[in-house]
This record gives C-alpha cells, structure tokens and sequence, in this order.
C-alpha cells in the first residue's frame, strides 16, 4: 500500500479540511438564497421556509415564495451539484491522464455532450431522449480522445491536449453545423440552450442531473486509491495488481456521466474543472481520496458563487455564467500558479 | 480500503434514494387563468413592444428585454436578452401579468407566469400579431384601423408591383459578407413583395450564408445592407465588387432594422423597398413622410 505523505493526510486532518470545505458550502447556500436582484431580507426568508414545514400565517407576497422556492433554490442546488460534478470529473482526468491540463472542457467531453444534446434539438426529435444522447456523446468523446491520446500506455500532455482540441473543436464545429441545419423554431430552442447558464434550472431538471451526478461522482470517489496508485506509475500499479487501462476506461465511464449531469441541460460551462482540483491540490495534497471530494466541495462552492455574481452583478438583467468563470477564475488560477509553482502536484 | 469503498457505496445508494424519493414542487406546465385586462406587461419580444407603443398602450409595459427598445418605454427595466440569458428573477419580481416572449417560453411558464409565445414569421404573421397583441391586451378594438391600414399599404405596393416584368436581383446583407436570408424568412418576403427577386430566395434555410465567388457571379443590381454592417464606400471596394452591377449604378441602400423587423414598421421597409427596385413606377408620388 502506498501512503502518500501530505500535510492533510499525515496528521490525519482531512476530515477536518473536508469539513470546513462542507461548512463554507452550506454556508455559502444560505447566503445565497438570501442574495439576487429582489431584495428579500434573511429573517422573511426564515419565515417561509419554517411556514412550510409549521404553516405559520403567510403575510408576504407569493411571487416572493416562487422565487425563493421555484428560482433560488433548484438554482443553487443544481450550482452546486453542476459545479461539484465538473470539479471532482476534472480531477479524475487529471488523476487517470497523469496530466495536469486534463479536464471534461479541454478533452472535448464537453462539447461532444453538447453535440449530442443539440442533434436532438436540430432533428426535432423526443427532447427526453436529450440527456441519452448527450452521454452517449461525452462517453465516445472521452473513449475517442483517450485512444487518441495513448502513446505506448502513456498519455503525454503534447498528444492528449492536442487530440482533445482537435475533438473539441471538431464537435463545435457539428455544434455550429446543427444550428446551421435548424429550423428556425429548433433554432431559437438552442440559442435559449446553448448560452446555457444556470438560469433555466427548475425542479424537474434537478431530478435527472442529480441522480447522474451522483452516480457518476460516487463511482469516481471510489476509485480515489486506484489514482492514488496510477500516481505512482504504471509499473508501480501492476506490481500492486491494478489493470491500468480498465482503471482509466471505468473512471473514464463515471467522469462521462457526471459531466453529462452538468452539461446536459445547462451548456459548456469551462474552467471549473480545469482549475479547481489545482487549487485543492495545494490545499490538500495529492491524495484523491481526499482530492476528489475536496474537489467536488471546491467546485460547488466555486461555481455557487460565480452563479451568484451572475444573476446580480448587472440587475435586473443577467450575465452568462461562462464569462465569470472565466473571467474569474483564470486570473485566480494564475495568481495561485505562480505563487507556489513548485507545490503543484506531477 | 474495502470499508472506504463500500461505505462510500452505501453513502451513494443513500443519497440517490433521498434525490429520487424528494418529491419537487409542482411547477410543470402550470395553467394561469388568461386575464381579461392584464395591466402589467413584460415584453420580451421588441416587435411586441414595438407594437404596443404603437396601440399607445406603453404605460402597461413594467419590463423589456435588453438592447434597444421604442422611445416610449426607455428607463423600463431591461431584464435579460430575448435570446439567451434571462434573468427569471427579475421578471418574476416585476409582478406581470403577461410576458410575451419568442419561443416556448418554458423557463416562465413552469414559474407559473402567464406567458405568450410569439413565433411570427411573417408578413400575415406581423397582422395577426398585432390583432393578437392588441386582444391579449383587452383593447381589440384598437388593431382594426392598424391592420386596415396595413393591408391597405400591402395591396398597394402589390397593385404598383405586380405587372412589372423586369425584377431587380437583390442581395440582402445582414451584417457581414455573405450573411442574408433565405426563403421562409420576412426579410426574403418582402424583397419578393416589392417587385425584386431575392438573391438567396432558392436557399431554404432562414438565415443562409452566400459565397463571396457566388455573390460576384449573380451580379446582383441592388444590395441592401442592414444599417450596423459594412460601410457603402466599403463595400464598394471589396475586391471582385467593382463590376457588379448594383456597385456600379450606385445601388446600395441602407437598411434600419426596423424595415425587416416582425412588427408594423417592417411596411416602411416594403415601401421603401419597391421604391429603390421599380423607382419609375412611383415618379409622379411624394416620397414618404417617413422617410
């Protein structure tokens, strides 16, 4: 058994640094249901959640209630999952690839998800069989992206950027192609889903996208001492008994249907799972048993807050969500970068 | 290590039969009781609002979308794009009775607002939508003389359009080279309406995109241009552009995107269009005042 030394790992803190991690999540959650364009003040807030569960007399106006209810919370709930999702898959990638610029969004993962998801819109068919054909897309992408990539077993940054690119772009290209061939009744439904964001989330959707990223972000948490050993090298890990390649294929299926969860129904969403399992490598050192859920927690809480500048920092209106990942995290991720270069795991 | 991974399957089988077993609230397609008279108006759809103003009915507007919008309703508050980002919030917030929007209207309607797809494509579609507008509003009286009179200005520019024999091959430029409209949109309609012939006309997507070697060779006479795009002068000067006819006679007039927009304005465009293509057949008439 391999024991990797880290600060978190070797005074046995993780669960504290996990349980901090979970406190600003919840905490951020309650802040944030508190925050958007309408001012609706905590203690109201209070007040219609302990009404729904005692039924105390409703005083406030009831388009407050949908808005805490049917727009705040689904919103904040699939925040958090989404981000979640794309953060614990980028640090799967990242583990399985041995490679630091792994993540759904730069392998294509994303795109091919997208891709498929439109060809639905465009070909006028059932929209239930959307998310289907999304995963189908993002499993392909990522099987196609990593045969690609492979040099001899290996997967080298040079080959896996590159086949991801070539992937990526190659489905935005189909993306682009299928609003070319669009109706213009099935265009205007892509526009409305393609920008993506947050902000179509309700209930409903929240039903489907959970489930699979809990499902595919489950599975990958299991696998955080193969990663571990993956770390190690490829011969070090068939010395301790572990296939490689059916490693790297089943972790490949999981991270697959959990970026479906996230992009399925809210579009690319970039960065999140780039940078997050970066920063939480430093933090937290290159355990995946603790990196994983440290990265599903940081993406949470990061894309929770992003969403949150999202909806308000232009009100009324609302900026796309992308742009403040973005614009937000990238110079982030530089500042950290270059601060503790040396400490960035690989 | 085998009580990590079991555990963490244990902990995974729990939370999907929370998420599976949590029952969500119903928001589905909620029908709202269509009100007789709704006071407060949030138009996503600038046609609409367009057409609105023009009812005089502005002062029932609480919400527009971002961009542009009429005189009349300037300082309302902008709460999102009519295609992309919406803020759901604020519309929610804005307390309307009626939201007119383009497509579905999912997102709203499962909020349990009362909402009114538009998918106007048309030139009969344009009348209709001011009836409809103008009936959704409780005022139905007031698109009779509206629609009177643009069926009235529809049938005199057919009555001056349709003998003429010789039609003018017109290329419509939206924004950037290449980028016009196809067959099934307003825009290739109105061109054919005028008395011209559209130079994407055989295109059956809405929104084509013509080569640059395609548009030389067709030799357009006129080019229109949507009033954001390239400059005349800049035109004029693309290489291969100085031997096609509209270039040399100096036939490229500009467009304001209300002319092909899907709200009554888009009949000054019809006007205007077959003034610049047949401007012998209206010689002896004043130009409009419009204009």
């Amino acid at each position: 058994m391999i024991e990797i030394d880290t600060a978190v790992s070797r005074t046995g803190g993780w669960y504290v640094f996990l349980g901090i991690l979970l406190a600003v999540l919840l905490a951020s959650m309650l802040l944030a249901l508190a925050i958007g364009s309408t001012a609706i003040g905590p203690v109201l807030i209070l007040k219609m959640i302990s009404s729904e569960i005692a039924g105390i007399d409703k005083t406030w106006d009831s388009c407050l209630e949908t808005i805490i209810f049917n727009v705040r919370m689904p919103r904040i709930l699939l925040a958090v999952f989404v981000g979640g999702a794309l953060g614990i898959a980028g640090c799967a990638m990242q583990g399985i690839f041995r490679n630091p610029m792994a993540s759904p969004y730069v392998t294509g993962i994303s795109s091919g998800a997208v891709f498929g998801a439109s060809l639905i819109i465009a070909l006028d068919l059932s929209r239930a069989l959307m998310t289907p054909a999304a995963f189908i897309f993002a499993l392909s992408t990522s099987f196609l992206v990593y045969y690609l990539a492979k040099v001899k077993g290996k997967v080298p940054v040079g080959t896996l950027l590159l086949s991801g690119i070539a992937v990526s772009l190659f489905f935005s290209a189909l993306i682009t192609f299928t609003q070319y061939i669009a109706g213009e009744r099935q265009l205007q439904e892509m526009m409305f889903w393609l920008m993506g964001g947050l902000w179509t989330s309700n209930w409903g959707k929240m039903a489907v996208s959970v489930p699979l990223i809990i499902l595919g972000g489950g599975g990958i948490l299991c696998y955080g001492r193969d990663l571990n050993i993956l770390l190690s090298g490829e011969e070090q890990a068939c010395s301790l008994g572990v296939n490689v390649d059916n490693v790297r294929k089943i972790i490949l299926i999981f991270v697959s249907i959990a970026t479906t969860g996230a992009v399925a129904f809210f579009g690319i969403i970039g960065f999140v799972g780039l940078i997050i399992p970066h920063i939480m490598r430093i933090f937290a050192g290159p355990d995946h048993r603790v990196l994983l859920p440290a990265s599903f927690l940081g993406g949470a809480i990061f894309l929770l807050w992003m969403d949150t500048l999202a909806r308000t920092i232009i009100r009324p209106s609302e900026l796309p969500v992308g742009i403040i990942t973005a614009m937000v995290g990238v110079p982030f991720f530089i500042f950290l970068l270059r601060k503790r270069k040396k400490e960035i795991g690989f | 290590m085998m009580k990590w991974r079991s555990s963490t399957y244990a902990a995974i089988a729990t939370l999907s039969l929370f998420v599976l077993g949590m029952k969500p609230p119903a928001d589905g397609d909620t029908a709202v009781g269509k009100q007789t008279r709704p006071e407060r108006i949030v138009s996503l759809c600038l046609p609409v609002t367009e057409i609105i103003c023009q009812l005089e009915m502005q002062d029932r507007i609480v919400g527009i979308c971002d961009g542009g919008c009429p005189e009349k309703v300037k300082g309302r508050p902008k709460v999102g794009k009519a295609f992309g980002t919406l803020n759901v919030e604020s519309v929610i917030a804005l307390k309307p009775d009626l939201v007119f929007c383009w497509g579905e209207g999912k997102v709203l309607r499962e909020k349990g607002l009362n909402v009114c797809s538009i998918h106007t494509r048309d030139l009969d579609g344009v009348i209709s939508l001011v009836v409809e507008v103008a009936g959704l509003l409780g005022e139905k009286k007031l698109a009779e003389p509206v629609t009177a009179s643009m069926r009235e200005r529809i049938a005199g520019i057919r009555e001056k359009t349709q003998s003429v024999k010789e039609k003018p091959l017109v290329y419509f430029e939206a924004g950037s080279l290449g980028k016009t409209r196809g067959a099934g949109s307003l825009t290739h309609e109105l061109v054919e309406k005028a008395g011209g012939m559209n130079l994407a006309g055989k295109e059956n997507i809405s929104f084509p995109l013509l080569s640059n070697e395609f548009i030389i060779v067709s030799n357009p006479d006129i080019i229109l241009v949507e009033d954001y795009g390239e400059s005349n002068e800049k035109i004029a000067a693309r290489s291969g552009w100085g031997n096609v006819k509209a270039v040399r006679n100096n036939k490229i007039f500009r467009c304001p995107t209300s002319y092909t927009n899907y709200a009554p304005g888009c009949l000054d465009g019809l006007e205007q269009f077959s003034r610049w293509f047949h401007p012998d057949l209206f010689k002896k008439e004043p130009l409009p005042k419009n204009d």
